[in-house]
């Protein structure tokens, strides 16, 4: 079976996967970074290969190496592509040219960002997708891209919201709560660092600049490597935005209070 | 002998952010936030300037009520970040100057909270660990010192 590869360009970084025919290339295509474009044949900046064994047959198996380091070896397809997902995304993330990538969901209310740093697992997505359904527009569940100048740009895939009690996630495109994905690039208008606590009302506290940039520094994802490049840009991120902290229960109730807040005169 | 308080600059990059400074030290990997008063404090460290005149530099230009007491308290503070170096001779309370007692006559003279020394600091993270809940600063020292 003649192996095919993809090389791609996503944020200054190329990348390449190489698959066997037995993997359909659009489930491929769904795991390249949002915004990626096709690149020449050239030494990529990164290398996967996913090869199967048997061919898809009971009892084959996929193996994901980057470069010669071995990813993960599993009998679940779908389980090597989230993890080719994952590990793709997070590398360009962290050797992004003139991007700064920040763990964060964002959402764009009336042309200004609303950017939610946390960790995975924070409940970033599950407050993405209630702001969808608020009215807000998609830009990312994942990471706010910020641009030297400090606008935050899309990196939208479709959002992944995981299951309680079971494996993996479930994809839900934006769309299907009549928001979209958005292309131009948005000022930041509001920064929320919100904690999850079952039970408790929503409640939120003002942070001063530059304690709100600190906090962003803990989610970004290059900061070691590129100090100064992350000190800038978070600067010029941050100067129009306000800052808060809050803890929430239900996201609903959370979006509610964060829309109503971005639009105070204030903000 | 005691030195006077000189600044830690060895690979620092700053930025100001409104009245604040935001510090990271390239050698730690750890970032800081300093507020008016605590950057103010921070730049007077020089080596050459004894604390009684940083007193006196604050107390007319940030017009610092309880000076002696606020700088006192700042200087704690940034001695604890690794922000400054020298043998301040400072005890557990900031030479005798608490945080409350501090506070507490700030308030009394009818003057801002806000003039009262902030320094916030983090261990930036590694590539690895800013996507997970552990960044490692589980066991951060984030303070509001003084």
């Amino acid at each position: 079976v003649n192996p095919t590869t993809l090389t791609f360009q996503s944020h200054g970084v190329t990348a390449s996967v190489q698959v066997d025919a037995v993997t359909p290339l659009d489930r491929i295509y769904r795991c390249l970074t949002p915004g990626w474009e096709p690149a020449p044949e050239a030494i990529p900046d990164l290398m996967y290969s996913l090869k199967s064994s048997d061919y898809g047959r009971t009892g084959g198996r996929y193996v994901l190496h980057r470069r010669h380091q071995k990813l993960i070896d599993t009998a679940e397809l779908d389980e090597a592509l989230q993890i080719l997902e994952s590990d793709l995304h997070f590398h360009i993330a962290q050797r992004a040219r003139g991007y700064l990538f920040v763990h964060a969901g964002v959402v764009v209310w009336r042309g200004c960002a609303i950017l939610l740093p946390g960790h995975s697992f924070s409940g970033k997505s599950t407050l993405t997708w209630a702001l969808l359904q608020a009215g807000a527009h998609y830009y990312s569940d994942e990471y706010a891209v910020i641009d030297p100048l400090g606008y935050v740009h899309a990196f939208a895939r479709p959002l992944a919201l995981r299951r309680p009690n079971e494996r993996g996630v479930i994809r839900l495109e934006p769309e299907s709560v009549g928001s979209f994905a958005a292309a131009k690039a948005a000022p930041v208008k509001l920064i929320a660092f919100c904690t999850y606590q079952s039970g408790f009302e929503w409640r939120h506290w003002p942070l001063m600049p530059g304690e709100a940039m600190l906090q962003l520094i803990r989610y970004t994802v290059a900061v070691r490597q590129e100090p100064e490049r992350t000190m800038s840009t978070l600067r010029m991120a941050i100067s129009h935005a306000r800052s808060l902290k809050a803890v929430r229960a239900e996201a609903s109730e959370a979006a509610i209070n964060l829309l109503r807040i971005a639009e105070s005169p204030t903000c | 002998m005691q030195s006077n308080p000189r600044k830690t600059e060895i690979d620092m990059i700053a930025e100001e952010v409104h009245s604040e400074v935001v510090l990271y030290d390239k050698q730690r990997n750890r970032a800081h936030c300093l507020n008016r008063t605590a950057a103010f404090v921070r730049e007077q460290c020089d080596g050459n300037t004894p604390v009684g005149e940083i007193v006196a530099r604050a107390q007319a230009q940030l017009e610092l009520p309880e000076a002696e007491g606020v700088v006192m308290l700042t200087l704690k503070g940034l001695s604890k970040a690794g922000l400054i170096e020298g043998d301040l001779a400072l005890d557990a309370n900031g030479s005798g100057f608490t945080r409350r007692e501090v506070a507490r006559k700030v308030l009394l003279v009818g003057a801002s909270p806000l003039v009262l020394p902030f320094v916030s600091s983090i261990l930036a993270p590694t590539a690895a660990r800013a996507k997970s809940k552990d960044n490692g600063n589980k066991n951060k020292k984030k303070k509001k010192n003084g």
